[in-house]
């Protein structure tokens, strides 16, 4: 735990962490008075909220894991501490560890800041209100009749889901850091990996051919940025989908992201002890 | 200042990103040929359109990424006490750093100017000539290079304030795409002059650079955008100074 705190105060001595959180705090008020509701209906309000992530909540998270883990890696060899660290008896195991942990913590945080704001700020004025009322509906699914779910315990679910997502970038985002060792660099790559899928979601790439399309649509899905706006648990067209099928099939893309995120340590594990050439 | 462009024109990622704005370029046009093949005008409209969308974004991520880099570059390889004790390491070297950056973008904005230009120009279906639409493309392309210029200049006087390159780019590079995502929000129908939405949508280069003159009170941003380039050069210097880097 002690060295998991020496890495938070790294994460702070970054400069552009702090104007990340700036900013980031910025964007959040900003989207919650822009995507607030004003209905007065609680069910309105659920169902908004439960939206939230696909609308601000994956940039935000996204913009905040970049810049914040983005020297992370290589800031041992920015300052040259790495040649004394790495070569204490225990040094390279111990710090490898650390980082994993402390971005694990990382993502929690933002997930847990995120989702506890947009809930206090959309049902703080309501009286949290239908709390543990059934789901009666959600943009991603069809609720056949009662759905044995509530709206707390689905907005829960898909906080839980956020975080697998938002620790399946973090760890990318560490694994390109150890490979380009440049914070820039890393920013640039991720970031454009990001809007691919956005830009597929949101804007839609009609003008490719079937083939192409289906290509996009897979990449899309299997990327990081699909599974940060949620739209990658749902493993077909999400609206034709019904609240049974949606939850009966949750666990492969469940398994796709563990996966993908043991995948990600794997190979970062295997870059961090490799020796470096100089 | 030479070697200040050899160096810029020596980085690969300069060279990468321009090579990938225009290879994108290409694909769009082809995506444009095939789907407008019959609607020429539609056709010469999207390619002198260029600078809206994909131009612009290129060259603001051109500045960000690579020409404001220099600023903070010294600092981040531990040469910058080297370099403040020679003799033309101060502020010889602060101004040439200045005029190669403006070079290199008027540079960048020159090769996707005339990119795009041959490349809608080859992809384009037959009858349509590109010399139909030349003159508002030449229009909207001095405006880019006008607003490319002032935020080069906005953004590498905050690179050297804070003296780090990706919070430079977050400073920098987040107002200027929120400017891009007004257009999506609820509040850009209702924009009213001096909100603080219709500030972040015209104030922050992003029009310029889009190609495009601001026409809602135009003599505030005659005045505003010559003063923000003003007071960051100030806030440049007085941090130069407090550091006797200057």
């Amino acid at each position: 735990m002690r060295h998991i705190l020496y890495e938070i105060k790294k994460h702070v001595s970054f400069r552009e962490t702090w104007v990340a959180y700036a900013l980031g705090i910025g964007y959040l008020i900003s989207s919650m008075w822009n995507y607030r509701d004003l209905t007065g209906n609680v069910q309105q309000a659920w169902y908004r909220w439960h939206q939230h992530i696909w609308l601000y909540g994956a940039n935000l998270a996204m913009f905040l894991v970049i810049i914040g883990m983005s020297r992370i890696m290589s800031y041992e060899r920015e300052r040259r501490t790495d040649s004394v660290l790495l070569t204490t008896a225990r040094g390279r195991n111990k710090l490898f560890f650390s980082k994993i942990g402390f971005a694990a913590i990382y993502a929690a945080v933002i997930v847990v800041v995120f989702g506890v704001t947009t809930f206090v700020h959309q049902f703080g004025i309501l009286g949290f209100e239908g709390v543990f009322d059934s789901l009666k509906g959600s943009i991603y699914f069809r609720v056949d009749g009662e759905a044995s779910i509530t709206n707390i315990g689905f907005g829960v679910l898909r906080h839980c889901l956020f975080y697998l997502s938002v620790l399946y970038l973090t760890y990318l985002v560490m694994l390109i850091s150890q490979l380009t060792k440049r914070p820039v660099v890393t920013i640039c790559i991720c970031g454009a990996a990001y809007v691919f899928p956005v830009a597929y979601y949101v804007l839609g790439f009609d003008f490719l051919s079937d083939r192409l399309e289906a290509v996009a649509e897979f990449i899309s899905r299997c990327s990081f940025g699909g599974f940060m706006m949620l739209e990658s648990y749902s493993w077909g067209r999400t609206w034709d989908f019904c609240y049974d099928d949606w939850i009966g099939n949750l666990w492969k893309p469940i398994l796709f992201v563990v996966t993908a995120i043991l995948v990600e340590l794997t190979l970062l594990w295997a870059l961090w002890r490799r020796k470096e050439r100089k | 200042m030479t070697s200040e462009i050899k160096r810029y024109a020596a980085k690969a990622l300069y060279w990468m990103i321009l090579a990938t704005a225009l290879v994108a370029r290409g694909f769009l046009a082809y995506f444009d040929f095939k789907e407008f093949k019959y609607e020429p005008d539609v056709y010469l409209d999207l390619a002198a359109d260029y600078w809206n969308k994909a131009g612009s974004l290129s060259l603001a991520i051109l500045i960000l990424i690579v020409l404001i880099h220099q600023f903070s570059i010294d600092k981040e390889t531990g040469a910058d006490t080297v370099i403040h004790t020679a003799r033309y390491g101060r502020r010889r070297l602060y101004l040439e750093r200045l005029g190669a950056g403006v070079v290199m973008t008027v540079f960048s904005v020159a090769i996707l100017g005339l990119g795009n230009y041959v490349i809608s120009y080859f992809m384009s279906p037959v009858g349509v000539h590109m010399r139909n639409v030349l003159a508002p493309y030449i229009e909207s392309t001095l405006i880019t290079l006008v607003g490319g210029v002032g935020f080069f200049l906005a953004a590498s006087f905050v690179c050297d304030v804070v003296a780090n390159h990706p919070a430079a780019i977050c400073i920098c590079g987040f107002p200027y795409v929120f400017s891009y995502l007004v257009y999506s929000m609820e509040v850009n129908k209702n924009l009213k002059p001096f909100d603080l939405v219709w500030f972040l949508k015209y104030g922050t280069f992003t029009e310029l650079v889009r190609g495009r003159w601001i026409t809602t009170v135009p003599v505030f941003w005659c005045i505003w955008y010559p003063m923000l380039i003003i007071g960051l050069f100030a806030l440049s210097i007085y941090k130069r100074k407090e550091r006797k880097q200057l």
